[in-house]
């Protein structure tokens, strides 16, 4: 049912995780909004309610329509190209 | 390593969840033993933790609902109910809470002003939007053009909309009219800010899409014209 929420993420390239952190201590309220907008929809949207707003996975679900753990994946999925934005 | 093992576990202890909160789940323990000798799951920590821990400073914005309507086709593409329909199950004060009371962060910055971009048939920049100043102003003179014909349409299909409905419709108008003027007044202190100029286009967007669709649930529900009447007005 949901795959193509799955699929709207999913841009192919899976890159190895850094042994160091790639991301400043203190990223910078500018350098994450621009970075938000390269976001996928579904995935900003994820992310935008659990990292911003503080809404439970639970909550997420419900208000998207979606599975709990699609709601889980897609926050991860944002995070990890948000790291790969950020780290430029 | 099996840090592959770890991704859920990983996220939850980005956002805080720890082994001693979960005594019986086994597998947070596991990771956090695993996380002590993982340089790689440890950079990954630090790096999602100041993405979630900036993330948690950003401002919140009111959601634009056709925006909402994309989201939600977009997450279910099987799903082709009108975006209230689907949101509410019928009732529209259903929806309120969980999507504009809650006033999702980001969403009209994010989302509105690519879709605005693409309107114009450019693509999207990388790592921003480098607006030129007073690029902004014909697209603020299309809005507000678009804003009075669409204001016209809902005040004369407001008396189709139930009380509770008109009463959400208003309060939301209300808060998209304070973001305009507060972007009007930081692009007036501050003329090339881009943030400003996205800021006030976003908002103008955000409140016809909510007149779009106020008039739209007036038509649903009976008391307005055809839709394709309406299509050709919004269009002139």
């Amino acid at each position: 049912m949901n795959r193509a929420t799955d699929s709207l993420d999913e841009d192919g390239v899976e890159e190895p995780i850094a042994p160091a952190p790639v991301v400043p201590a203190a990223v910078s309220r500018l350098d994450l909004e621009r970075a938000i907008k390269m976001l996928p929809d579904g995935a900003r949207a994820a992310f935008l309610l659990h990292d911003v707003e503080g809404f439970e996975h639970r909550e997420i679900a419900q208000i998207l329509g979606v599975s709990e753990g699609t709601s889980k994946s897609q926050v991860h999925k944002a995070r990890m190209k948000l790291r790969r934005i950020l780290s430029r | 390593m099996n840090c592959e093992l770890y991704e859920e576990l990983l996220d939850d202890y980005v956002d805080g969840v720890r082994a001693t909160d979960r005594p019986r789940d086994a597998r947070c323990a596991a990771f956090e033993q695993h996380l002590g000798g993982c340089s790689r799951c440890q950079a990954l920590v630090a790096d999602l933790s100041s993405v979630r821990l900036t993330a948690s400073t950003l401002d919140e914005h009111v959601p634009p609902p056709r925006l909402w309507a994309r989201i939600a086709s977009s997450i279910d593409d099987q799903q082709r109910q009108p975006w209230w329909q689907r949101q509410l199950g019928g009732t529209f004060s259903a929806w309120v809470p969980a999507a504009v009371a809650a006033s999702i962060a980001l969403l009209l910055l994010a989302g509105g002003w690519n879709v605005w971009e693409q309107s114009r048939g450019e693509t999207p920049q990388q790592g921003g939007v480098a607006q030129p100043e007073g690029e902004s102003v014909p697209a603020e003179q299309h809005y507000e053009q678009a804003i009075a014909g669409l204001q016209q349409l809902a005040d004369a299909q407001n008396a189709a909309l139930d009380p509770e409905t008109r009463a959400v419709l208003t309060k939301n108008l209300a808060v998209i009219d304070r973001a305009i003027d507060e972007s009007r007044a930081a692009l007036a202190q501050e003329p090339a800010s881009t943030l400003a100029q996205e800021s006030l286009l976003d908002a103008l967007e955000t409140k016809v899409a909510l007149l779009q669709d106020t008039v739209a649930l007036a038509t649903d529900t009976g008391g307005g014209p055809d839709p394709a009447d309406l299509a050709r007005e919004l269009n002139q």
